[in-house]
């Protein structure tokens, strides 16, 4: 480059911003055509379904009130429950036999919820 | 630049302004009132300036292009959200940009903006001056895409609007002070790059901006 290396900016640099930053396009012809009809596609799909709150709101006010409950319950057991034994093996594991017990069911419900939401999904995507 | 050439502003035909302003509210109306064909006329009306503004961040016609397009599906979607406190296009080229800089985080710039063919200039001719302003400008241009976000947007919007600080203000919706800092900044750090560059010709001329 022949530029003068003391004087890299020795024009003013607001001019030679204004024009090395100008350069003028012009759309091509089919612009305006392609801009309305991705316009008239999305002016013909449905909106998204809005989210049904007020169906909702009664689950969601059981679910606070159920949580409630049973924090409200831990407590009570946390505040009166007798301390366990140091040396009760036995109490120990019929505990965590009783408390094993439903893991079954539950492992069960939750496979039934993913096999629901899976369906649900895949119906959604084939309409 | 000085503090008065900063805030200088282009003089500007108020009237076909007005009646600009007013058309659009009445396709903005139009549309609004179901009439999605009267989008039209604000697309014919604002393509260039928005695909110019494009090209000015990317500097490549086709994804200016892509860009515009989104730029103004956007605004399709969003019309009802014009309160009309502000001009339509003000709010048009703060979507816009907003729409610009979203897509410019997404892919950032990554070809050598030397390799973009330049539209062509009538004035051109193949002499030595030409083609060394040619370079100088393409150095000066990979500088300013070099720029941290802030003040590439507000070196841009500056000239897109043709030194109106208050214009380029408004699209970037920020007070003229800020603005005004940032373009001070701005070019510092312009000044600072192109100072670097001339100090290291060699290693330039291999990174083949000069």
């Amino acid at each position: 480059m022949s530029q003068d290396p003391e004087t890299p900016l020795s024009t003013n640099l607001n001019d030679r911003l204004n024009r090395a930053l100008d350069g003028e396009i012009v759309p091509s012809s089919g612009f305006t055509s392609r801009v309305m009809a991705s316009v008239g596609e999305d002016a013909g799909t449905p909106p998204p379904l809005a989210f049904p709150w007020r169906r909702a709101l009664p689950a969601f006010g059981c679910a606070l009130i159920l949580v409630l409950c049973a924090g409200l319950r831990l407590l009570w057991e946390l505040r009166y429950a007798a301390p366990p034994e140091a040396n009760a093996p036995a109490i120990h594991l019929a505990l965590l036999a009783k408390t094993a017990a439903p893991l079954g069911w539950l492992a069960a419900a939750l496979a039934i919820a993913w096999a629901s939401v899976k369906l649900c999904l895949r119906l959604a995507g084939e309409r | 630049m000085t503090a008065a050439e900063e805030t200088q502003t282009r003089p500007s035909d108020e009237a076909a302004d007005h009646g600009q302003a007013a058309a659009d509210g009445a396709c903005v109306d139009r549309i609004l009132a179901g009439d999605s064909s009267a989008f039209e006329e604000i697309v014919r009306r604002w393509q260039g300036p928005l695909m110019n503004l494009a090209y000015r961040f990317c500097r490549d016609r086709g994804r200016a292009e892509e860009m515009a397009q989104e730029a103004f599906l956007r605004a399709f979607r969003a019309l009802a959200s014009w309160r009309r406190e502000s001009a339509f296009s003000t709010w048009l080229f703060a979507l816009a940009i907003n729409v610009y800089r979203t897509e410019l985080r997404r892919i950032p710039v990554f070809a050598p903006l030397d390799s973009v063919p330049e539209p062509a200039d009538p004035r051109a001719s193949h002499t030595f001056e030409v083609q060394a302003q040619a370079a100088e400008d393409r150095a000066l241009r990979r500088a300013v895409a070099t720029l941290p976000e802030k003040y590439r947007e507000a070196v841009i919007l500056y000239y897109f609007h043709e030194m109106d600080l208050g214009g380029a203000a408004r699209s970037l919706n920020l007070p003229e002070g800020t603005l005004k800092a940032r373009l001070f900044r701005g070019r510092e750090l312009l000044r600072k790059k192109l100072a670097g560059k001339h100090a290291h010709p060699r290693r330039a001329s291999h990174q083949g901006d000069i």
